[in-house]
């Protein structure tokens, strides 16, 4: 695999206590920066399946410092603006900058548009949408006022380019974080800020896990009749969350520097039918 | 910058005279392929400007050497099928493999679209779309035969994901056209564990972009940031480097991104962010 120099950087990690997080943020760690990792650590009502867990979140700061790097841990819930400020201002406080923002949070349930609680829909916008912005935000005015660049790297979807059915909201906000990501790249280009997105196909982490336990087998066949397969590659049903990481270092590196705005499929193929 | 491991790996590369191919083909070397190093050596009648030549092609295959690696030198026109055949044919008879394909050749001219003529069309579809086709069928075929696996990487444009810039239909037309082929080879290939991807150049700094401005004036790149803003949204401005397209190149190239394919790489400066 690629080697990076992240040497005396720091990486603000949201949704780090497991899955595709804790992933970015070990691999940040491998290559040298230290790393802010952050958690809800407490469960959404509308969500069927738990999320990361304040142990899990500790686990991921020993396999940061297990690679000789410092880590922070904070609980944080993306979607209070109170919450991400505090936690932002720690980061800085205790690591004194922060040079990457991995916009990794996120939840995915599954309900009909016509069907769906209220609640469920603003709990999906707010997680998904709402705190990829409040994140970019924060970390994007320490960008602004420290004037020394910075990297934002937004986590959609292969739902960010095409539509699945049964999960209108999750495609919704996915399709939203690429739009803002264009925005933001726009705006923070001033300030030699980089902005990009990723888009993943099914990883096999915990959160698929969870929504195939709550739903079941069969809702994921029906979703996938309409969206055909997730991977194209014979044998493989989904990426690893490795892989995803792998374009998240390579955005948060200068071998991307005229990279901004984009939207870069990790799916095995699945947008390219 | 991201050190790769292509040890051992060989590189056949397009339009390798000078540019972006150029950029490519030495920087694959500096990670360890052997290259195969491929250009026209000849100009083309509705081009306005040089293409690269056979002293630009050696000065390349001097650059790969002077990393350690070898270089093989082929002079051949992309469009034609039994050049692009025999070029393949010549790789594997000097290296025994390839395992990177860089779909990098490519050129471009000016006329609206009801102004064209036919030749001036024709040229240049079957340099920038018929031309990566016909070396992905070539050096495709050989990934399959051998069964184990391989890459190829294509150039495409902003100009294949906007309408931009005017009065070069034919070279929107083939760059969209290169990422539906794009898309369908990685279809194709996947079963052979085959990746195939695009990258999306946006203004470069290189002989093409310099030879378009001193045939047809600035305005050919102005009138397109008049339409669709500026081709570097940052501070600094200015074209970027054939070594930015390079980076993207090399990273698609790589395991680490195994699972990357049919995908479009703006390498672009924000210009397709609006």
């Amino acid at each position: 695999m690629p080697e990076y120099d992240f040497s005396d950087k720091v990486a603000f990690v949201t949704g780090a206590a497991r899955g595709q997080g804790r992933s970015h943020a070990v691999m940040y760690a491998e290559n040298g920066a230290d790393v802010v990792v952050t958690d809800i650590c407490e469960d959404i009502d509308t969500n069927p399946y738990g999320l990361g867990k304040r142990e899990e979140l500790d686990e991921t700061v020993s396999m940061i410092e297990d690679a000789g790097q410092e880590a922070l841990a904070i609980e944080m819930d993306v979607r209070n603006e109170d919450e991400v400020e505090a936690a932002v201002e720690q980061a800085i406080d205790e690591m004194g900058k922060i040079d990457v923002l991995a916009n990794n949070a996120g939840i995915f349930n599954a309900a009909e548009l016509t069907e769906m609680p209220e609640q469920q829909w603003d709990d999906m916008i707010d997680t998904n949408l709402k705190g990829v912005w409040l994140c970019a935000k924060h970390v994007g005015k320490h960008f602004v006022d420290r004037g020394d660049g910075g990297k934002i790297v937004n986590t959609s979807s292969a739902a960010g380019l095409i539509a699945s059915p049964f999960a209108g909201h999750y495609v919704a906000t996915k399709h939203g974080v690429i739009g803002l990501t264009k925005t933001l790249a726009l705006e923070l280009a001033e300030y030699d800020v980089n902005v990009n997105a990723v888009c993943p196909t099914g990883v096999g982490t915990e959160m698929i896990a969870g929504f195939t336990e709550a739903y079941g087998e069969e809702m994921m066949d029906e979703m996938g009749s309409f969206s055909g397969p997730w991977s194209v590659f014979e044998g493989v049903d989904m990426v690893e969350e490795a892989d995803i990481s792998e374009a998240y270092m390579w955005l948060s590196s200068d071998a991307a520097r005229y990279v901004t705005g984009i939207a870069l499929p990790v799916d095995a193929g699945m947008t390219a039918k | 910058m991201p050190e790769y491991d292509f040890s051992g790996k060989v590189a056949f590369v397009t339009g390798a005279a000078h540019g972006q191919g150029e950029s490519h083909a030495v920087e694959y070397a500096r990670h360890g392929a052997d290259v195969v190093a491929l250009d026209i050596g000849e100009n083309k009648e509705t081009v306005p400007y040089d293409l690269g030549t056979d002293d630009e092609l050696e000065a390349t295959a001097q650059a790969v050497r002077e990393h350690g690696q070898e270089a093989l030198t082929v002079t051949a026109d992309v469009s034609d099928e039994d050049e692009v055949k025999a070029a393949v044919d010549a790789a594997l008879a000097e290296f025994g493999k390839i395992d990177v394909l860089a779909n990098n050749a490519g050129i471009e001219s000016v006329a609206e679209a009801v102004q064209l003529d036919e030749q001036m069309w024709d040229e240049l579809l079957d340099t920038n779309l018929k031309g990566v086709w016909l070396c992905a069928k070539h050096v495709g075929k050989h990934f399959v035969d051998r069964g184990d696996g391989g890459k190829i990487v294509n150039t495409a444009s902003v100009s294949g994901m906007t309408g931009i810039p005017l009065g070069n239909a034919h070279y929107v037309a083939s760059k969209w056209g290169v990422r539906g082929l794009t898309k369908t080879l990685a279809l194709e290939l996947a079963e052979y564990d085959v990746n195939v991807n695009a990258v999306a150049p946006g203004a470069i700094d290189t002989p093409m972009v310099s030879g378009m401005i001193e045939a047809y004036g600035e305005e050919v790149l102005s009138q397109s940031e008049d339409l669709g803003g500026p081709f570097n949204v940052f501070p600094e401005g200015g074209m970027e480097d054939a070594q930015d397209i390079t980076e993207a190149y090399m990273w698609l190239s790589s395991d680490a991104a195994r699972y990357v394919t049919g995908i479009t790489l703006p390498v672009d400066a924000g210009f397709t962010s609006k």
